[in-house]
């Protein structure tokens, strides 16, 4: 392993807002959306990256050892 | 745009189809383009990149009630890396060791019901704890980001021009490419509830109350959802790499 190579960082995953009225909002558009079937639009955006915590529920083995960086 | 718009409508649904979706080409391959070294030319990822557009055109299955836009995007990624893996410019050992832990501890899984534990998997493979610890080590992966992103905190660099383009760190990069490709295109496949289960509470971090509340069911109905499209997934990953 290349020790001088930089760190890559955890990628920021596509969090609800924890503000609660905006997080209602939040909520209530994607019921919206899910009632019009319109819903995959907001789930999928072009480009996004599997969250880490799917990566890890996937695969504990290798993504829940601490000394694995992610 | 205006002087597309004649040629798109004079074309056959097929080819409409395609040069709609040609500008997703182009901007797959020029996100990918920057995780390789120099020597990797966007034409040719482009290229490549348009045969998988052709690809999901003619593959694709309306009654799968997946986006065309999700799914060409899996097939054009699919394609360059196809492609890219064919050139051999990056060994597949990462990949290898990666695989060989995850077949084992899905077995294992299946087998004891639960997730086996370093001894376990050790015994399992016929190796040392230690040499478990190593392999796991060598089959590390890292989380892949957009290379737009800082590469830390206190640092405002983009990462693209801090990662350096030895073969190790492509090897890895990729690694992780290929792996996350396959995790977005098992949960593409997932049943519908299950897929917005899975999504909701991963990718958006939704609570299971609000998960229950959004697809009109109990918030015990949305964690047995989630579990189910979990256990799918881990299935068809493992069934991908037989």
């Amino acid at each position: 392993m290349n020790r001088d190579a930089p760190k890559l960082v955890v990628a920021r995953e596509r969090q609800a807002p924890l503000q609660p009225r905006a997080r209602r909002r939040y909520v209530a558009e994607l019921k919206e959306r899910y009632r019009e079937g319109t819903l995959d639009e907001v789930l999928f955006p072009e480009g996004f990256d599997v969250p880490e915590s799917l990566m890890r529920a996937l695969f504990p083995e290798l993504f829940n050892r601490p000394e694995i960086e992610v | 745009m205006a002087a597309l718009a004649p040629i798109i409508e004079t074309t056959d649904p097929r080819e409409r189809m395609i040069l709609e979706h040609y500008p997703l080409v182009r901007t797959i391959a020029c996100r990918m383009v920057r995780r390789f070294p120099s020597s990797v030319d966007v034409d040719e990822l482009i290229n490549v990149g348009a045969m998988g557009l052709i690809d999901a055109v003619d593959r694709f299955d309306a009654t799968r009630e997946v986006p065309f836009k999700a799914y060409a995007e899996i097939r054009i990624r699919g394609a360059i890396v196809d492609a890219l893996r064919g050139a051999d410019w990056v060994p597949r050992s990462v990949r290898r060791k990666f695989m060989r832990i995850e077949n084992a501890r899905v077995k294992l899984f299946r087998s004891l019901g639960r997730e086996p534990d370093r001894e376990e998997m050790a015994k399992a493979l016929e190796i040392r704890p230690e040499e478990y610890d190593d392999l796991c080590g060598d089959a590390r992966i890292r989380r892949l980001v957009s290379l737009d992103a800082p590469a830390d905190e206190d640092n405002h660099t983009p990462l693209s021009e801090r990662v350096s383009s030895n073969d190790e760190d492509v090897t890895e990069i990729w690694a992780r490419a290929e792996i996350q490709q396959e995790v977005v295109a098992a949960v593409h496949n997932l049943p519908a509830k299950e897929r917005t289960a899975v999504s909701l509470y991963y990718l958006h971090g939704l609570t299971l109350k609000e998960i229950g509340e959004i697809l009109e069911v109990t918030e015990s109905r949305a964690c047995q959802l989630r579990a189910q499209g979990i256990k799918r997934l881990k299935f068809r990953l493992h069934s991908a790499v037989q």
